[in-house]
């Protein structure tokens, strides 16, 4: 499922896929599968994304209803 | 509790590529075991078939100790993280056996053009088993787009660590080629400089050249697969609506 949360937050901040990986330390195209919900990232660059985007990870990660 | 200053490599990539080498290391255990009983079975001397021991017994070690620490040996069935934690041990021993067969080959050539140049064309059985996996895991980095840098920052710092290693590796080529040209007839000849220097120099171009080269067709790759599966996720979720 696609985490389109994660895509709005960081169209918010007003950052590019590229932009939020530099910040993170991941390559572009690993946001990009992030944001198609193909990847799941592990916790510790979840918080590095939360950070990045100022956001909690029920915010950005927590499954919705 | 989950802190971690630095990031190395992408995980997704470093997930990804750990389990093409764990794959890898079975692929050159094998190519050693098979090279090794050819060997054994021509009768060559001993110095000719230790590599391929040293890379046996330590491949196994690493393995077996790897796994003991990490309380993982003999658990058969692995769930996702014992199975991650497996492939990067296996991962560990092929770039310890790479490292033992690339580099024992090259001290090993030297060894016989001085020592025993009779036995100089064994040397090419390490092409055998070097050359497979290698093989293997440049194509599937293109294909797949992992050979790329990731981050602005790994861009800038990585391309400097390769060109310095790329220097390095020109210049022992460079001098390894043309090392009969220097010392001919016993003494030392300052002509054969020249040539080491345009050994090293073609060779350094070429080899930069075709990394490059490497590096934007996986780039291009990664991209595909990326819009590939972004594809095939919308196609899924407007099913699921329609549905």
């Amino acid at each position: 499922m696609k985490n389109k949360r994660m895509k709005i937050a960081r169209i918010e901040c007003d950052l590019t896929q590229e932009q939020l990986a530099d910040k993170v330390g991941v390559a572009r195209q690993t946001i990009g599968l992030i944001e198609a919900g193909n990847y799941n990232p592990s916790i510790s660059l979840c918080i590095d994304i939360c950070k990045a985007l100022n956001k909690s990870l029920d915010e950005l990660f927590w499954p919705q209803d | 509790m989950f802190k971690k200053k630095k990031q190395p490599v992408d995980e997704r990539i470093l997930k990804e590529s750990n389990k093409l080498y764990a794959k890898m290391f079975y692929v050159i255990q094998l190519l050693n075991l098979i090279v090794l009983l050819v060997k054994l079975v021509c009768g060559v001397p001993i110095y000719l078939y230790v590599l391929e021991l040293m890379c046996l017994v330590v491949g196994t070690l690493i393995v077996v100790i790897d796994e003991q620490r990490k309380g993982i040996l003999f658990v058969k069935e692995k769930d996702e993280v014992l199975q991650t934690l497996h492939e990067e041990t296996l991962t560990k021993a092929f770039s310890v056996n790479s490292w033992i067969i690339i580099m024992g080959e090259l001290i090993l050539m030297l060894a016989l053009l001085f020592f025993a140049a009779e036995y100089f064309l064994w040397v090419l059985s390490y092409f055998v088993i070097w050359m497979p996996p290698a093989l293997m895991v440049t194509i599937a980095s293109m294909k797949k787009g992992w050979l790329i840098w990731g981050t602005k920052k790994r861009e800038v710092t990585g391309k400097k660590e390769f060109i310095k290693r790329l220097i390095i590796g020109s210049a022992f080529f460079g001098l390894f080629m043309a090392f009969p040209s220097i010392f001919r007839g016993g003494s030392f000849h300052p002509s054969g400089l020249l040539f080491a220097l345009g050994m090293g120099a073609s060779w350094g171009i070429m080899f930069y050249l075709l990394f490059m080269g490497a590096m934007k067709i996986a780039e291009k790759n990664a991209d595909k697969n990326v819009e590939k599966q972004v594809e095939n996720v919308e196609k899924q979720e407007n099913e699921n609506c329609q549905n």
